[in-house]
C-alpha cells in the first residue's frame, strides 16, 4: 500500500481542524415558540436595544491592501419603526454620508464622493441593520455549546443563515454565512456596559474585505423628535 | 480610494479654518488685511469643535489643540473624542491617529492632494484670499463683519456651502466663530481659546507627533 504524501497528509488534517472547528457551532438546535419560550426569545435579542437609542462611534476602518480610515458615526435606531439612520463623517466634522433606512426603504440625504455610489449606501445601511436591528425572521432556532454560549439562529431573507451567539461572560458575536465556509459578516461586541457594548470588531467578507473597529464614544436613549440646535448656539457664543 | 478623498477633504477643512483663524480681526478691506498679515508669525490656541447635525439633539465636542509658523507650518491637534494630529511642515503632510495599533501614520497615499492644500495655505497665510483657485472670499460689512469663503469648485462645494468667519471686535487678531456650513442644520462651530501669537513654538511641535 502506498503512503500518502506528506503534502496530501497536511491537506488532509488541514480539512479536518476546519472541520472540527466549524463544529464548534454543532449544538441540538431546538426552534422557538414566541408562546411558550419568550425567556430565551430575549435572551436572542439581547444584544438589541429595544427602545429609541443614538450612538456616537470612532470608526477605524481598514481595506485590504492595509489602507486605513478613521471617522465618527452616529447612529439613531428606532426598533419600534424599523428605522435606522446613520451619518458618518470626519474627524474635522465634514459629513460623508447620510442615509436613512425605514423598513425595506433607503434613502440617502447627503454622499460625497467615494461614499455616493448607490451599492455603498445598500451595503452600509445592511450592516447597520446587522449591527443594531434584531432580526425579523420569526421563530429562531435555539441551541447552547458545549461551552455555555447560547446559539440562536435566524433565517435572512436571501437564505443565508445569521447565528447571534451569547457568551456566558454576555460578551456576544453575530455572524452571517452562505455555508460555514461562505462567511459573510462577523461582529464581536465587548466591553459591555448594561447591554451596550463599549467595543465593536466588525469584519466584513464581501464584496470586499474590510474590517471596522468601532469604540462607543456616547449611547443615550432618544426621546421625541431631534432638534439641530440648542438656543444661543446659531448666534455663535458657544 | 476612500482614505485618498478623506484626507485630502480633512486637510483642506483644516487648512481653512486655520488660516482663516490666523487672518480675521485686522484691516477693513483686503489690501488691509494682506498687510496685517504680515505682523503674524506664530500661533498657538486651543480649540474646540461643535458639530451640529439634524440627528444630534446637542452638537458632539471635539477638542485640541492648533499651531501654527510662518510660512507654512501648521499643527493641527485633537486630543477627543480621537487622537489625531495633522502636521504639515516643509512640504510635507502627515496625519497621525490614534486606533486598536495605537497612534500611526495614516496610510493614505494622498501626497498629490496635500499639496493642493499647502498651496492654499501659502496664499492664505499671505491674506491673499482673493487669489485662491478653491474659494472665492467675500468681505460684508455692517453690524458684524464677516469673511464669507465660498468653494469655486463643484467638487469642494458638494462638501461646504459656505465658511463664516466672525472677526472679534474686541481683539486684533482674535476671532469670535468660524462657522463652516455644509448644508441646512449641519454645520460645524470652532472656538479658540488661550490664543498666544508670536510666541516662539519649537520646530519638534511640526515635525513630531509624540
Amino acid at each position: 500500500m502506498k503512503r500518502k504524501a506528506p503534502a496530501a497528509r497536511l491537506f488532509f488534517l488541514g480539512g479536518l481542524l476546519v472541520l472540527l472547528a466549524s463544529c464548534s457551532h454543532l449544538a441540538e438546535m431546538k426552534k422557538l415558540n414566541p408562546a411558550t419560550d419568550q425567556v430565551l426569545l430575549d435572551v436572542c435579542g439581547s444584544p438589541y436595544v429595544k427602545t429609541p437609542h443614538r450612538f456616537v462611534h470612532a470608526i477605524e476602518a481598514t481595506f485590504s491592501g492595509g489602507r486605513s480610515a478613521t471617522m465618527l458615526g452616529v447612529t439613531v435606531v428606532d426598533p419600534g419603526r424599523q428605522v435606522l439612520h446613520s451619518v458618518l463623517m470626519t474627524l474635522e466634522g465634514l459629513v460623508l454620508f447620510d442615509g436613512q433606512s425605514n423598513g425595506a426603504t433607503l434613502s440617502v440625504n447627503r454622499a460625497v464622493a467615494p461614499f455616493d455610489k448607490e451599492s455603498f449606501a445598500q451595503n452600509m445601511m445592511d450592516d447597520v441593520r446587522l449591527l443594531f436591528q434584531a432580526p425579523a425572521s420569526p421563530d429562531p432556532e435555539h441551541g447552547v455549546l458545549k461551552d455555555g454560549t447560547t446559539l440562536c439562529r435566524f433565517k435572512g431573507n436571501t437564505g443565508e443563515t445569521l447565528d447571534v451567539l451569547i457568551h456566558p461572560d454576555r460578551t456576544w458575536k453575530i455572524e452571517t454565512y452562505v455555508t460555514p465556509f461562505q462567511p459573510l459578516r462577523e461582529i464581536m461586541a465587548s466591553k459591555l456596559t448594561g447591554n451596550i457594548p463599549g467595543d465593536i470588531a466588525f469584519q466584513g467578507y464581501t464584496p470586499r474585505v474590510y474590517t471596522l473597529h468601532l469604540t462607543l464614544i456616547s449611547a443615550e436613549p432618544v426621546s421625541g423628535e431631534s432638534s439641530p440646535t440648542e438656543p444661543g448656539e446659531e448666534t455663535n457664543n458657544e | 480610494m476612500i482614505t485618498r478623498h478623506n484626507v485630502k477633504k480633512q486637510l483642506l477643512t483644516a487648512a481653512i479654518l486655520l488660516i482663516c483663524f490666523g487672518l480675521v480681526g485686522w484691516g477693513e478691506t483686503w489690501e488691509d488685511i494682506r498687510r496685517d498679515s504680515s505682523d503674524i508669525v506664530s500661533i498657538k490656541a486651543e480649540f474646540s469643535q461643535y458639530k451640529h447635525l439634524k440627528i444630534l439633539t446637542k452638537p458632539l465636542v471635539s477638542q485640541g489643540r492648533f499651531y501654527f509658523q510662518k510660512p507654512d507650518s501648521i499643527r493641527w491637534e485633537y486630543s477627543t473624542p480621537v487622537k489625531s494630529i495633522l502636521l504639515m511642515h516643509k512640504g510635507s503632510v502627515k496625519r497621525y491617529t490614534q486606533g486598536s495599533r495605537g497612534l500611526v501614520e495614516d496610510a493614505g497615499g494622498a501626497l498629490s492632494s496635500m499639496q493642493v492644500v499647502v498651496q492654499e495655505i501659502g496664499l492664505w497665510s499671505q491674506g491673499r484670499f482673493t487669489e485662491s483657485d478653491h474659494f472665492q472670499a467675500e468681505l460684508t460689512g455692517g453690524k458684524e463683519r464677516k469673511f464669507i469663503l465660498t468653494p469655486r469648485e463643484k467638487a469642494f462645494a458638494a462638501m461646504i456651502a459656505r465658511i463664516e468667519i466672525i472677526p472679534s471686535t474686541q481683539q486684533k487678531g482674535a476671532i469670535k466663530s468660524v462657522k463652516i456650513v455644509e448644508s441646512e442644520g449641519n454645520y460645524t462651530l470652532l472656538k479658540f481659546t488661550n490664543v498666544k501669537m508670536n510666541e516662539k513654538i519649537a520646530e519638534s511641535v511640526f515635525r513630531d507627533a509624540s
